[in-house]
């Protein structure tokens, strides 16, 4: 199981001071016990978790991809729906952390990775859109909309990648599609008492989509952001380590410390805990020196092989490399240089 | 042409017995050779600021480096030599736990960036004492006294103090309410520059600056930078630099034992 330190954001952030910690644990020694040392692995394989962000905003963890829950009196949106194999266990967090008979309304697709959208299928199914028009309405260029389904919402290049031209077969069902898509720079609503703002921050691939959740403070970013290894790079989907390395940038605008650079915006990334300003900046540091060495040793004239052979990652390598699974520190470097050398 | 000379010469004239005046105002606050007979002040006297009391770590950034055991071969942003990465990447955290000394990331190069709370105190006129909850580490500061010959290396070295003015001033008494404290340390035993078995030698040296301010909203803040210098590790020196939040009293002063396994 891959080691995963993630930390419930009440204790990561309220007691971003050790000495907090402490001072808040004097009085009740034995309870702070329990609090530290945080709990370092992720749920058991199979088992989701729930904690709570801020304000209206959960996260579900363990379901592949972070699924991010708002909830309010509108209903609840999620960002993301994690893998098709973990849909019941999403849902079923979903609903603990909903009140009573609030409706499932929207998804939004981060990316178009299986471990984000693999639960669209099921999880929209278990929703209603908006009813804004009559049920027989069919005189829109949309045609008949199925109103017993949350809407799901991506970035258009998303969509383009899920699904495939008339009589072709696509990659996923058509159940699991976007039905509400944008392709300008942002997208936003008003749900549940708070701007949502969906914004194109390309990256991983060109469909990347950052949801800001501004009365909350909390911005979850997909794959963007992946704490628990290097940022994957398609680019056979427009992906590339400049465009990462510019939507990271981007994201350190969006979030405002609380004070002395840590705490304030809270994080959701793709993959792995709660995050803040400090960390971004950190996750963007590592992006911008490992593509600083790798576009260095291009400059000198060095192969791919004279590269990898180097370890521009080195010193990153204990807590993002892997030698194993879909995407390895190999691969990574691969796209690092692919997306430089062109 | 002569009488823009001889004004010139007057104005430096003037000048020079200016700067004899405040020597001389210096000496006689027995700073400067020649001064009225008796000792000199004491280092606890002459503290240009006051750094007692119990201050708390705050850690605004890289708390996944701070507040929890980095993964094993996690050095990023550490300038280390290929064999300092060699012993980084063998480091294995079940053998740390089993080692009798559990010590070797409280050593001066990591100790401060260790999270939890310092005692700081006056011991005796030119001795100033920093104690950690955090493993129940001591250092000991001494002014004017230089390193004794001969002794064995350990884990917290030898530590010489003196206060610094942060003016450039370089002549005189330190005013109150500026300069801050240089600690260099030496004579130390060797360990961890970070808890995941990154190393450090006993040629390593620590110079480290103490400084203390104030924020309007009343909060007393210590600031501490060290400069790591390690010519068997490291290819350049490394620097850090913590704060610290000043706090009324000593609840929560909560002494834990040095452990391998645990960032704190």
């Amino acid at each position: 199981m891959r080691l995963l330190i993630w930390i419930p954001v009440a204790f990561a952030l309220a007691v971003i001071a050790a000495g907090e910690r402490a001072q808040a644990q004097a009085p009740q020694a034995s309870a702070s016990k329990a609090a530290w040392p945080p709990k370092l692995e992720e749920p058991a394989p199979g088992e989701v978790e729930i904690l709570p962000v801020r304000g209206n905003v959960h996260v579900i963890i363990g379901a592949g991809g972070n699924v991010t829950v708002q909830v309010g009196e509108q209903g609840i949106l999620l960002v993301d729906t994690g893998t098709a194999a973990m849909s019941e266990k999403v849902w079923a967090a979903v609903q603990k952390i909903a009140p009573p008979r609030k409706v499932l309304r929207y998804i939004i697709n981060t990316d178009e990775d299986p471990e984000h959208t693999g639960g669209n299928a099921v999880i929209a199914a278990k929703g209603q859109t908006v009813p804004l028009r009559e049920a027989n309405y069919t005189a829109g260029p949309q045609g008949t909309i199925n109103y017993n389904r949350a809407s799901v919402v991506s970035h258009q290049n998303v969509l383009n990648r899920m699904s495939a031209p008339t009589g072709e077969k696509s990659p996923t069902p058509p159940a699991a599609w976007p039905d509400n898509t944008y392709a300008i720079d942002q997208k936003r609503f008003y749900f549940n008492d708070e701007p949502v703002v969906m914004m194109n921050f390309p990256g991983n691939t060109d469909g990347n989509t950052v949801v800001f959740f501004r009365k909350s403070d909390v911005i979850s970013t997909g794959d963007l952001i992946d704490l628990t290894r290097y940022p994957v790079i398609d680019r056979k989907a427009g992906g590339s380590i400049q465009a990462i390395v510019a939507s990271l940038n981007k994201l350190i605008d969006l979030c405002v410390p609380e004070s002395h650079g840590a705490g304030g915006t809270l994080v959701i990334p793709g993959h792995g805990r709660i995050a803040d300003h400090a960390e971004v900046a950190y996750y963007r540091d590592m992006t911008y020196i490992i593509r600083d060495r790798v576009q260095d040793m291009i400059e000198k004239g060095m192969t791919l092989p004279q590269i990898k052979a180097a370890r521009p990652t080195r010193d990153y390598d204990g807590r993002y490399g892997s030698t194993t699974g879909q995407w390895t520190t190999e691969k990574f470097v691969d796209a690092v240089y692919d997306s430089l050398r062109k | 042409m002569r009488r823009r000379m001889t004004t010139g010469v007057t104005f430096i004239a003037a000048a020079i017995m200016l700067i004899a005046a405040h020597d001389a105002l210096a000496q006689g606050q027995g700073r400067g050779r020649g001064a009225p007979a008796g000792p000199p002040p004491t280092a606890r006297a002459a503290a240009p600021k006051d750094l007692t009391g119990y201050w708390v770590s705050i850690v605004t950034e890289h708390w996944h480096l701070r507040m929890l055991v980095p993964p094993k071969g996690d050095y990023s942003m550490l300038p280390l030599n290929g064999e300092a990465r060699k012993i980084a990447d063998s480091w294995d955290l079940a053998k740390a736990k089993a080692e009798p000394d559990q010590c070797k990331a409280y050593g001066p190069p990591a100790l401060m960036r260790t999270p939890g709370r310092l005692n700081i105190h006056w011991t005796d006129d030119n001795t100033l004492q920093l104690d950690t909850d955090s493993g129940t580490q001591t250092r000991v500061f001494k002014f004017g006294a230089p390193a004794p010959a001969g002794q064995p290396a350990q884990l917290q070295g030898y530590s010489a103090a003196s206060w610094e003015s942060t003016a450039n001033r370089g002549r005189g008494p330190i005013p109150k309410g500026t300069g801050q404290l240089r600690v260099r340390t030496t004579n130390m035993s060797g360990g961890y520059l970070r808890r995941n078995g990154v190393p450090y030698s006993d040629s390593a040296t620590v110079d480290e600056y103490f400084d203390t301010f104030t924020e309007p909203n009343g909060d007393t803040w210590l600031v501490v930078t060290s400069i790591t210098t390690d010519p068997r590790y490291l290819t350049q020196p490394y620097t850090s630099t913590v704060p610290f939040k000043k706090i009324p009293d000593r609840q929560g002063w909560d002494p834990t034992p040095c452990k391998a396994d645990e960032a704190r």
